[in-house]
């Protein structure tokens, strides 16, 4: 913009140049009439009407257009006389030479004035422009200010508003963590906002929950395992208070049978220990196993003989097909043959009087598969996810009417995790359940 | 009459040839200011007969002559219209009207140019 004014200046400095060129030449040529002269004349009208046409494409308003306009009027008007004049110094008549001269002075002053005329407007102009942009600048630096202020004051507000949005919540966290500590798992956190906030409450109440629900089955398992460890307790004290009432009437027979029973009642109590302690050695992940090459079919024929004692009391029959031949794997005998006592354990305890329970090892792809079936009363589907879990499976044994530790499938689980397999569940109400596990090659 | 007025003039320009030969060689030889006072003697001895042109004529000369330092075009102008005034059949009147047209158009260009220069400045107030 304020280049424009500039090149209007320049341009104005050259058509005066060009403009006095010419009229001196035209004087100079009027006096000596030396056609030289002439030509040096129409060279510096092409000069000026070119500066002119420059000087009008680059006019950008209407006052300078209008005085430009007036120039190349005046100056056209100027040449014309110029031109009559030529004339009749060719036809060498007689003329009015003086009034040739004072038209061509008045033009040429006209034209002088109106090329001041351009350049007062172009500095007028130039002068409004840089007015007018020091009006704009220091409107916008007066908006920029004022939504600077804005900005702030809205910045502080908004940032108080996230801080207490963040801060408010936090703290009801935080009493809520309190209440936690203290064992208080009610009243949930009801956060709404910000959506991270209540992601993070609904969380925590997750974890709440849970909590509450671990405590719940921790208190069962323990009512459980009191009530485990109370009944062959009773049996043994029960025992040895027979055997004082008996201790001076050793002939009645009662003494040995008491003492088998305190006996079995022991081994109980240290397979119930044993079991605990197995338990939280494999979770804690400090249980050694040691891998050999080994069969597994012993291992169910040593099992169904430990077991068949109890199983032939309640008339079961156990049915073993192992007639396809196996692979030899990598495992802990120890632990497997653990697993298998577990499993047939449970069928047996699960398993009517009169019922039947079936055992099949078959090889599959990539190792082999150990099925025990039962044909007990089954597990309700909504059970089957959570019987590995020890305190669910606590949970899930209490409420039924025969009592167990729960802890065999969840031991159970852990050996055949640690041997790289699985181990799963298919049952039918009414009907029985199978227990499988696969164990790799 | 006519006869003893050329015989007369003949006499003056004889009587003053020596003087304006004198002039001339210093006109020559750049020494304007004495060729200058050797015309005006002969100017003011000649008593408006020639060789009075002759030494108004060279008085225009070495005024309009570049070469003088005191070159002043308006009176080497008045000289040569003093020839053609003062000596109207006198043999230097064309040479003298020539210089005049050629000074007059100078002087006049003069003037354009002053002209122009005082515009120029008006343009630039």
């Amino acid at each position: 913009m304020l280049d424009m004014g500039d090149r209007m200046i320049e341009y104005k400095e050259r058509l005066g140049n060009a403009l006095l060129s010419e009229v001196s030449y035209e004087k100079k040529y009027v006096i000596s009439r030396d056609y030289a002269l002439y030509n040096h004349f129409v060279s510096a009208g092409r000069d000026f009407n070119k500066y002119l046409n420059e000087a009008a494409a680059i006019a950008d308003t209407l006052g300078s257009k209008e005085i430009l306009d007036n120039i190349i009027r005046q100056h056209s008007h100027f040449k014309m006389l110029v031109e009559e004049e030529e004339k009749h110094f060719k036809g060498r008549g007689v003329y009015n030479s003086g009034w040739y001269k004072a038209e061509k002075e008045k033009t040429v002053e006209a034209i002088i004035e109106e090329i001041k005329n351009l350049e007062l407007y172009v500095e007028d102009d130039t002068k409004n422009r840089i007015e007018g942009l020091a009006k704009t600048g220091a409107k916008a630096l007066r908006v920029a200010l004022v939504m600077a202020a804005f900005s702030l004051i809205s910045g502080i507000f908004i940032a108080s508003g996230i801080t207490r949005s963040i801060t408010k919540p936090l703290s009801a966290m935080k009493r809520k963590t309190q209440e936690i500590s203290k064992g208080n798992f009610k009243n949930p956190l009801n956060l709404s906002s910000p959506p991270e906030i209540e992601e993070l409450a609904n969380a925590f109440n997750l974890m709440c929950d849970k909590l509450n629900e671990m405590d719940k089955i921790k208190s069962d398992f323990f009512s459980s395992m009191a009530h485990e460890l109370r009944t062959p307790l009773s049996s043994i004290k029960a025992g040895i208070n027979l055997l004082e009432k008996n201790v001076n009437n050793p002939e009645t027979g009662t003494g040995e049978r008491v003492l088998a029973i305190v006996s079995e009642e022991c081994n109980r109590l240290i397979r119930l220990v044993n079991a605990l302690l197995d338990l939280s050695r494999m979770e804690a992940g400090v249980i050694d196993f040691y891998f050999l090459s080994g069969e597994v079919k012993p291992l169910i024929h040593k099992a169904i003989a430990e077991i068949e004692p109890l199983s032939m009391a309640k008339k079961i029959t156990i049915d073993f097909d192992a007639s396809e031949k196996c692979p030899a794997i990598m495992m802990d005998s120890e632990r497997i043959l653990q697993v298998i006592r577990n499993l047939l354990g449970n069928a047996v305890k699960f398993t009517p009087e009169e019922g039947g329970i079936k055992v099949l090892l078959k090889p599959v792809s990539g190792g082999l598969e150990i099925s025990v079936a039962d044909s007990g009363p089954g597990i309700p589907e909504e059970d089957r996810n959570m019987i590995f879990d020890k305190y669910k499976q606590a949970q899930t044994s209490v409420k039924t009417e025969i009592k167990g530790t729960g802890l065999g499938l969840a031991i159970a689980k852990h050996v055949v995790d640690a041997h790289g397999g699985r181990i799963w569940i298919e049952s039918t109400l009414e009907r029985g359940s199978i227990f499988t596990v696969f164990l790799p090659a | 009459m006519l006869l003893l007025l050329s015989g007369c003039s003949s006499l003056q320009q004889s009587r003053f040839s020596g003087d304006i030969q004198n002039a001339a060689e210093l006109y020559a030889r750049g020494d304007f200011e004495d060729s200058l006072k050797a015309n005006q003697n002969i100017l003011a001895l000649s008593e408006g007969k020639p060789p009075g042109d002759q030494a108004l004529f060279n008085i225009g000369l070495i005024y309009a002559s570049n070469r003088y330092s005191k070159k002043d075009y308006r009176k080497s102008m008045a000289f040569f219209q003093r020839v053609v005034k003062e000596y109207p059949r006198s043999q230097l009147v064309p040479q003298s009207k020539t210089w005049i047209g050629v000074l007059e158009v100078i002087e006049k260009s003069k003037q354009v140019d002053i002209e122009m220069e005082r515009k120029k400045k008006k343009l630039v107030r």
